[in-house]
């Protein structure tokens, strides 16, 4: 069925039981001959036992790939880095924040992924798939740790997470992290024209001192230069 | 062949798949099974009160049922994940985590007309039979609920940030 409303369409794509494809023909047909051969006087809990059994047979003649997760459509991240504690993060000398980081469940021990022109980047996946991140940089004012859903990064939807992703460069750090496949990361102003560029090595990027300009967009490129992804930014 | 059988007959085929489906859905796979089973059990008993679109009353008995079996299931203090209301529709929702997170932060009501219509492919019309409610407050209830599971994708879409009170980077 075509859904014309697009969030019902969203959410009818993410359907991966469609109708129809549960019960193979044979065991439905067996199942209902089944039921049908009974004498009418003993129809009721026999037929709920045959019923079950049938559809527990059912259920092994459903294609696998009906249920499988779409492991093989989400991009990864090579860079498994060293694990380190959590407590060494700069946070964690702020009383607060380190309890807003404990409320956020962070695991005691991350992963040290690298450091890219004085900035250093953690990461960290929680026992229910969120991944959390965080990026320090001693000279600057830039810190700041982030957990999104899992699945979200990375992926095709959101390839690249870091610093920034509004249109504010107070900071004057361009930063993150990228999923296997990007080679480069742009800031381009509204017309297209690039502002900053960042190369990725080992799933990192950081480009510092960019210029305080209005950005257009962060974009993500592959190695031949082609945009895998655009994120708009906002004013 | 008798007339109810040929009448349960012709209901088993044309919805047993969706009827499966629809359990597959809510709930771990053996609970979907009983609960499938347990649907057309008592759709043969009450066959005189099926309506000719057998579909809407199907996916109702199967929704009840499967609010026994998750009683019951609560009685017997069985793993947690398998009462959770979304265990079923969170993996079936896998490849788009947000809307996963969003959806299961919807009240059941929403959650359940919301996928009568995109994954059970019902009109609005049906899936008020399927839910004892009037077609008109149905299609009120479907249009709030859409715009609740639109303010949570917002929400969700952007990443939660935390950050020092001083701090002049923006981690989103």
């Amino acid at each position: 069925m075509r859904h014309d409303d697009p969030l019902i369409a969203r959410l009818a794509a993410a359907n991966p039981v469609p109708a129809g494809t549960l019960v193979h023909v044979s065991v439905r047909e067996r199942l209902l001959a089944s039921v049908l051969e009974e004498p009418p006087q003993h129809r009721g809990r026999v037929r709920r036992r045959t019923l079950v059994a049938a559809l527990v047979a059912a259920a092994v003649a459903v294609p696998a790939a009906a249920f499988a997760d779409r492991i093989g459509q989400i991009f990864g991240l090579s860079n498994q880095g060293t694990p380190v504690a959590t407590s060494r993060l700069p946070e964690y000398q702020d009383t607060k924040l380190a309890e807003a980081i404990r409320e956020m469940q962070w695991p005691a021990q991350m992963q040290l992924l690298g450091e890219r022109n004085g900035v250093t980047f953690y990461a960290t996946r929680k026992a229910n798939g969120e991944f959390c991140f965080a990026m320090d940089a001693v000279t600057r004012p830039l810190e700041g740790v982030s957990c999104v859903p899992p699945g979200l990064f990375p992926s095709p939807k959101r390839p690249i997470i870091g610093l920034p992703v509004g249109d504010r460069f107070n900071a004057g750090v361009l930063a993150g992290f990228a999923a296997d496949g990007i080679a480069r990361v742009n800031v381009v102003d509204a017309a297209g024209a690039t502002i900053v560029s960042a190369p990725v090595a080992d799933n990192l990027y950081a480009a510092v001192d960019v210029p305080q300009v209005q950005a257009g967009a962060i974009v993500a490129l592959d190695g031949n230069g082609n945009v895998l992804y655009r994120q708009p930014v906002s004013g | 062949m008798q007339p109810a059988d040929k009448r349960f007959e012709e209901i088993y085929r044309r919805n047993v798949d969706a009827v499966l489906a629809y359990a597959r859905r809510r709930a771990p796979a053996d609970m979907a099974e009983d609960v499938a089973a347990e649907t057309f059990l008592i759709c043969w008993r009450r066959l005189d009160r099926v309506p000719e679109n057998a579909l809407p009353w199907l996916y109702a008995v199967a929704r009840k049922t499967l609010a026994n079996q998750r009683r019951a299931a609560v009685r017997r203090a069985t793993t947690q994940s398998a009462l959770e209301p979304s265990s079923g529709a969170g993996s079936a929702l896998a490849h788009d985590p947000t809307l996963r997170v969003a959806f299961a932060r919807l009240g059941e009501r929403d959650r359940e007309l919301l996928a009568l219509v995109a994954w059970e492919g019902l009109s609005l019309r049906e899936a008020a039979a399927s839910l004892g409610c009037s077609p008109v407050a149905c299609r009120v209830r479907f249009h709030r609920a859409k715009r609740r599971l639109a303010q949570h994708l917002e929400q969700l879409d952007a990443p939660r940030p935390i950050r020092r009170p001083h701090a002049q980077g923006v981690a989103r």
